[in-house]
């Protein structure tokens, strides 16, 4: 039976895009990717390879914050500034997937054009589909696709509006939080807890009117962290090009940190993943039985909570 | 589960055409539709679109121009997708288009071209049928 199973021809086309991302083809990657979002046949598959050959040599760099803040300017010039120096740099840029109608547009790239034929920069646009702007597991997937592929620089760019995007701070190396003088956002960012996870805050539209002021502002909240835990704090004009080199340097510092900081970290990125691995196998499972459960509970022969004792023993069973 | 399969499209502009508004109705109406839709912006080159379109493994490239120029535009967009090993992406064509240019278009394996006028439910139609 498993023999049959194996030689499906899914199976070989599987085979072959692991192939054609071994030997850093664009398309194998990109089919990875899509079939990996889509849940289709041999995303297993797929993301052990890339758990087995991906490496953490690479830097993984999150962007975060408010729509229009910059993100994909900021994420242009630094793609520019890693090429010079010779690193190949792989970006994932979610935007969100339109509750109404499930669509999306799609609109980071067209700022980053200037790369578009560099086989060095390879650009993958993700709707956030599930997740509500956040980082959705296709996209988490995506980043252990492209350690495989082995990018020198990888970077993240997603919409930092709520809880869910905290999510990206456990999945790369850096996160870099962006803020704007004069947007009402930069409190609400403070209330969902973005402002906790910045490894680094960016004030970008530095040549605004307030960016004075809102320099002090995140100042007088950084301080409030012990000394060796404070983000830094680097002012950016993305579209002229400005800070992006003081950018690049605070990357690497925090990319320096000593060895125990990350083994700290790519222990929790680990555990991370087996609980969500855990939980998707889990959903699919209780998936199978619910209908009936459903039908109990409305019939009030059963609670909630009972339903759910009924479940459990059920689980891997069928 | 929001997993199911979306339809991906790139719309592409090539060259010196000015007029955008084609091409971003289409961008907002594919959305409406359920699509993941991306735009390249103005003035790309053919490789630059073709690099794009494989990088983003699209379904189907749109390329939009009024320059009356889309064969010649469609034809080296094609030879670029080859180089890359992506001539599984279809290509389609709208904007100014004569009866002669649909024809070589369609020689070339481009459908689903659309002039002038052609309202937008034949456009969406002739995407969503090629995953029929
Ligand atoms: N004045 C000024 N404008 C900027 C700066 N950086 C970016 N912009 C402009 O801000 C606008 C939004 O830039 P994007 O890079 O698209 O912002 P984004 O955060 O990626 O936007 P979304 O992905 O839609 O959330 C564009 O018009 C940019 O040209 C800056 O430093 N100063
Ligand atoms: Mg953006």
């Amino acid at each position: 039976m498993k023999e049959h199973l194996n030689r499906t021809p899914e199976t070989s086309r599987i085979d072959e895009i692991i192939g054609l991302i071994k030997s850093r083809n664009i398309r194998g990657l990109t089919k990875a990717i899509s079939i990996v979002e889509n849940d289709g046949e041999g995303k297993e598959d797929l993301l052990n390879d890339a758990f087995t050959r991906g490496s953490n040599a690479c830097i993984t760099i999150g962007f975060t914050g408010a729509p229009g803040t910059g993100k994909s300017t900021l994420i242009n010039a630094i793609i520019r500034q890693y090429r010079q120096i010779g690193k190949t740099v792989g970006v994932i840029a979610v935007d969100p997937t339109s509750t109404f109608s499930g669509g999306a547009v799609l609109g980071d790239r067209i700022r980053m054009q200037e790369h578009n034929t560099d086989p060095g920069v390879f650009i993958r646009s993700l709707a956030s589909r599930k997740a509500l702007g956040g980082l959705s597991e296709a996209t988490k997937f995506a980043l252990y696709l492209y350690k495989a592929f082995a990018f020198d620089v990888i970077i993240v760019e997603t919409l930092g509006v709520g809880q869910d995007e905290i999510d990206v701070a456990k999945y790369v190396d850096v996160t870099v939080v962006l803020l704007v003088p004069g947007y009402g956002d930069n409190i609400q960012m403070a209330k969902a807890g973005i402002m906790e996870i910045a490894d680094i805050f960016v004030i970008n539209k530095s040549d605004r009117p307030g960016a004075d002021l809102l320099t002090n502002q995140v100042l007088n909240t950084v301080h409030m962290k012990p000394e060796n835990e404070r983000p830094p704090i680097v002012n950016t004009i993305a579209d002229k090009d400005e800070g992006i080199k003081n950018l690049i340097e605070a990357i690497t510092l925090i990319r320096n940190r000593t060895a125990p900081h990350w083994e700290e970290k790519y222990r929790q990125r680990i555990s991370e993943e087996i609980r969500s691995s855990v939980f998707s196998h889990l959903n699919r499972e209780v998936n199978h039985h619910l209908d009936e459960m459903i039908e109990e509970v409305l019939r009030s022969s059963i609670t909630p909570i009972e339903a759910s004792k009924r479940i459990l023993p059920m689980i891997g069973t069928s | 589960m929001n997993n199911e399969r979306k339809i991906r499209v790139l719309i592409a502009k090539v060259g010196c055409d000015i007029h955008e508004r084609g091409a971003l109705t289409l961008l907002t109406s594919l959305r409406d539709e359920g699509m993941e839709v991306i735009y390249t912006g103005r003035y790309q080159t053919p490789a630059g679109v073709a690099h794009a379109a494989a990088s983003e493994d699209v379904d189907v490239i749109a390329l939009s121009d009024h320059t009356g120029s889309l064969p010649i535009i469609a034809e080296s967009v094609l030879a670029e997708l080859k180089k890359l090993g992506a001539e599984d992406i279809k290509v389609m064509a709208g904007g100014l288009l004569t009866l002669h240019d649909v024809k070589d278009l369609e020689k070339m394996g481009v459908t689903g071209n659309c002039g002038p006028g052609t309202p937008l439910e034949v456009i969406i139609n002739h995407i969503r049928g090629i995953f029929v």
